[in-house]
């Protein structure tokens, strides 16, 4: 299986999910921001992308926008973001992610959501 | 009285640097944000444009020419933007405070840890990620007394890990006891308290 992309800038919430993921099976690859994340969802093929918002350089929406324009297979991509805006749910549909959590995720829920995504191959 | 010298009249069609930062060509506007990048006079007009500026390179332009210029007022306008709807330019404002010296950044944006919405606080923990400060460590240890929302708590549980020393541990397990039923809060404490120790 290929690896979940894990795109956040705090090293913590990285590491939080890393933690869930890697005990449950999943292979786990992990950056600090939009633009790293780009070069390496291009140069290695992943399952799913797990996308914060707000991060320096390239923010998860300028991610997804960019990654979806680029002629590779796509990867489901899965928000969890604190923002907490009217239309937040909309904003990451239009941006090409196939689904929202709010922040903090609970494990059983990421679980839940990760293999829906990835249609439960861990 | 000393005679002046009569100002020469500006040529047909020729504009200045602040007139052209409204210019419809994103690279006119850029110029015109490089070329204001010492001129204090020329903040409010940058500020301005800042606010409702979409074009990524104009936006890094117009930051860059305001950190430069280095007043509070400048400093301010770039704050500001931590806080706006646009995702893409909070990261932008992130970048350019993370060019701003250390102790100037952290007052400017302390005051983003007292805002009414939960997601602004968060983001004004992380822009002061990188920081050190005895200001910021105080408030950290009162926000942790005092916040109620989890991801706040979780954002400052883990930069005081980072920032404090052993005086902040009691605060750290107040916190994990407050918040027992949340496991991202309990796991950031609980890496918060590693790293006190490891110090």
């Amino acid at each position: 299986m290929n690896p979940v992309l894990i795109v956040d800038d705090a090293a913590v919430i990285r590491t939080y999910y890393r933690t869930i993921l890697t005990a449950a099976g999943y292979p786990v690859a992990e950056v600090g921001d939009g633009v790293d994340a780009l070069e390496a969802a291009l140069q290695q093929p992943c399952s799913l992308c797990i996308v914060d918002v707000n991060m320096p350089r390239l923010d998860g929406f300028a991610f997804l926008e960019a990654l979806r324009r680029e002629p590779v297979d796509q990867p489901p991509a899965l928000v969890i973001t604190t923002d907490r805006g009217d239309d937040i749910a909309g904003r990451c549909r239009r941006s090409g992610a196939n689904a929202y959590l709010p922040k903090p995720v609970r494990p059983e829920t990421l679980l839940a959501q990760v293999a829906l995504l990835t249609g439960g191959r861990a | 009285m000393p005679l002046r010298q009569p100002r020469p009249a500006p040529a047909a069609g020729s504009s200045g640097p602040r007139d052209r930062l409204d210019a419809a060509d994103p690279a006119e506007r850029r110029r015109a944000a490089q070329a204001l990048a010492g001129q204090p006079r020329a903040v409010p007009r940058l500020g301005a444009r800042l606010a409702i500026e979409t074009d990524r390179a104009v936006r890094a332009a117009l930051l860059d020419a305001l950190v430069a210029i280095g007043s509070d007022t400048a400093l301010g306008a770039v704050t500001a933007l931590l806080t706006a709807e646009e995702p893409g330019a909070r990261a932008a404002a992130f970048e350019a405070i993370a060019r701003i010296e250390d102790a100037r950044a952290v007052t400017l944006l302390l005051p983003l840890l007292d805002d009414a919405a939960a997601d602004r606080r968060v983001h004004g923990l992380t822009a002061l990620a990188d920081r050190r400060d005895p200001l910021l460590v105080a408030r950290l240890m009162r926000l942790l007394g005092e916040e109620t929302d989890a991801n706040v708590c979780a954002a400052a549980a883990d930069l005081l890990g980072r920032q404090g020393d052993a005086a902040a541990r009691p605060a750290l397990l107040r916190l994990k006891a407050r918040f027992r039923a949340e496991p991202f809060l309990q796991f950031a404490t609980d890496a918060a308290l590693a790293r006190l120790a490891e110090a």
